[in-house]
């Protein structure tokens, strides 16, 4: 179902991207808990106010879904895929990849676990940046370093479900703009609903459409979070797979222009 | 539709139909019928358009057939397409390639996922002067005839049984061109076949067995290539030193013009039946024949024929095709003059 010599092209033509980017997901995610005692600091004793820097974990959170944060996921995982079979039709190369003796579904398969490979990477570096920012600001001990693990498989899940909607999209366009208009879109959509609603009461009700609604990184690491949770998002990477793994293989592929 | 496979043929296809868009409108293949042997070499002709890149997409299983059925070295174009590719060597037109690795680097990968070893690679690249210096460099910096080269390689370095190239000699100077073609030759005498599409009539000429033409997805001819130019006309350019009488009477003969060169005597020109040739020359021999041009009919010349009376994409016959077909039901004895007087269609020039 993979093809090995296929997975370590994709990973080796993506290499810089994916060694650029995962050491800016370490440098950032390690400056939150540095932030925090910074914060904490500056309180100097007095009444902890309310709000997410109040606590490492609540800080922690804020960095995760920092709009930063989210394109450095997004490219790291999504933006891998994303331009993976539409990338490959408009530039010409799908054609030779196809005429080898690969079912289009392995091809599928291998282009979707390259994603789910820079999501997995970049939730490590994130849990590892952390714990080194911790250790570094001297809050270790405020660190819920049992529930890292949670961390790290709650945001490789969040970040895999959104590269596999984005080579659904790629499998779907014979250009990549397109496929990354739809994927942007998305993740910006689910961000932006998910940010209205937590400060405007007209769109609090409509909260839990956004996929940022059911990914709490400060729940997970307080043991607060629902692990049913989880379940939105394996059912939206089963349905996106399930799509591409339908659509490719029956898409004619014509001549490009 | 099923189809019964001649495991003889390395490529079948019956009333293969394909159509775009979502009510059908685009006919990019209509019915089309081809049968081509094993350890043929085989010339797919069409201007743009006209279905080559569709017919040879659907073989490789990029398309899905609206209608009629087509088989690759006896193997089904739909359910068995991963079999064929495993047995196929294919060359895209507009060959694309990675840019970020090195030439060594793309044919050691793409041989690596077709899943067979490398046979060919070294008398290849000596025949299109491919150094390991060359190959060393990035595919960035190559020029379009190096990576047409590379293509060519990924293509042939596992010596497949069939190989399917889509203007193969796209972006070659006419030296390499020449290597090309022996290549393509020298594989077919071990066997192989290729089927392949051009633009260069003159290459399809030189080395082709067979040859079909399309046009607007349709087949408009099927034939040897030297069938097809067997019946085409010739130009005839003569110098003679009297004058012939009652020329434009010989049967065959068209378009004569006679022009007075001085002491030299006169130059004859005029476009000629193959048939028709052996006499006129024997006229020509008693008005006191100089010098003889005979210019043999190119393929060009036979393939612009079929399209050169069409300024519709529909379909039609060219006059010229309907000739071609009913002169193969002519008299033997007809067709063997015919045969004798040009065997094969090269220039000639005598001199006297």
């Amino acid at each position: 179902m993979i093809n090995v010599v296929l997975l370590r092209r994709l990973v080796r033509g993506h290499r810089i991207r994916l060694a650029v980017g995962l050491a800016v997901v370490v440098v950032w995610s390690l400056l939150f808990p540095v932030i925090y005692k910074a914060f904490v600091d500056q309180l100097d004793g007095r009444p902890t106010p309310p709000g997410n820097f109040s606590t490492l974990s609540g800080t922690i959170s804020v960095g995760f879904i920092h709009p930063i944060s989210i394109a450095l996921f997004g490219i790291l995982s999504a933006g891998l895929t994303v331009g993976s079979i539409s990338g490959e039709r408009q530039r010409g190369t799908l054609e030779l990849l196809l005429s080898r003796p690969i079912p289009r579904r392995t091809i599928v398969a291998t282009m979707l676990l390259e994603g789910w490979i820079g999501a997995t990477l970049a939730s490590a570096a994130y849990v590892l940046g952390t714990v080194i920012g911790a250790q570094i600001a001297g809050v270790a001990s405020e660190l819920a370093f049992e529930q890292l693990p949670a961390l790290f498989a709650a945001g490789t899940l969040f970040w895999g479900s959104f590269a596999t909607l984005a080579i659904a999209a790629s499998a779907s366009f014979d250009r990549t703009p397109p496929a990354m208009a739809i994927t942007v879109s998305l993740i910006m959509a689910n961000y932006i609903v998910e940010v209205l609603g937590s400060f405007w009461d007209v769109m609090e009700p409509y909260q839990f459409l956004s996929l940022f609604n059911h990914f709490s990184p400060e729940g997970i690491l307080d043991q607060t979070a629902d692990p049913a949770e989880a379940l939105i998002f394996v059912a939206l990477t089963a349905l996106a797979a399930a799509w591409a793994f339908y659509k490719f293989p029956r898409r004619d592929l014509a001549a490009p222009n | 539709m099923k189809m019964s496979t001649d495991t003889t043929l390395a490529i079948q296809t019956r009333a293969l139909t394909k159509h775009y868009g979502k009510s059908g409108e685009i006919k990019a293949l209509q019915s089309l019928n081809l049968e081509i042997k094993q350890g043929e070499l085989f010339g797919f002709l069409g201007p743009n358009g006209a279905g080559k890149s569709t017919t040879i997409r659907t073989l490789l299983g990029f398309l899905h057939p609206t209608s009629g059925s087509a088989s690759v070295l006896g193997l089904d174009v739909v359910k068995d397409s991963v079999e064929i590719r495993r047995r196929v060597g294919y060359l895209p037109s507009g060959f694309a390639v990675y840019d970020y690795m090195s030439g060594r680097e793309y044919l050691d990968h793409m041989r690596e996922l077709s899943g067979r070893p490398s046979l060919l690679r070294h008398r290849i690249m000596e025949a299109l002067e491919l150094s390991d210096a060359i190959l060393k460099r990035p595919v960035r910096d190559y020029s379009r005839g190096m990576r047409q080269k590379i293509g060519v390689v990924q293509a042939m370095e596992t010596d497949p049984e069939l190989l399917i190239l889509d203007e193969p000699s796209e972006g070659l100077d006419p030296l390499m061109q020449r290597s090309l073609q022996e290549l393509l030759l020298e594989r077919v005498a071990l066997g192989r076949t290729v089927f392949f599409s051009s633009h260069l009539i003159s290459e399809v000429e030189r080395i082709c067995n067979r040859v079909a033409i399309v046009r607007g997805g349709q087949l408009v001819a099927l034939e040897s290539v030297e069938s097809l130019v067997r019946f085409r006309r010739r130009r005839i350019e003569a110098l003679v030193a009297r004058k012939l009488l009652r020329l434009t009477a010989s049967a065959g003969i068209s378009g004569l013009k006679v022009q007075a060169e001085g002491k030299s005597g006169f130059r004859i020109s005029c476009d000629a039946e193959a048939s028709a040739i052996p006499a006129f020359i024997k006229r020509l021999q008693s008005a006191g024949l100089r010098d003889l041009l005979v210019e043999a009919a190119s393929l060009e010349e036979a393939f612009m024929s079929y399209y050169g009376n069409s300024t519709r994409n529909s379909v039609q016959m060219a006059p010229e095709a309907a000739a071609l077909r009913t002169s193969k039901k002519r008299s033997p004895t007809k067709r063997t003059a015919a045969k004798r007087a040009v065997k094969r269609p090269v220039k000639k020039r005598v001199a006297r």
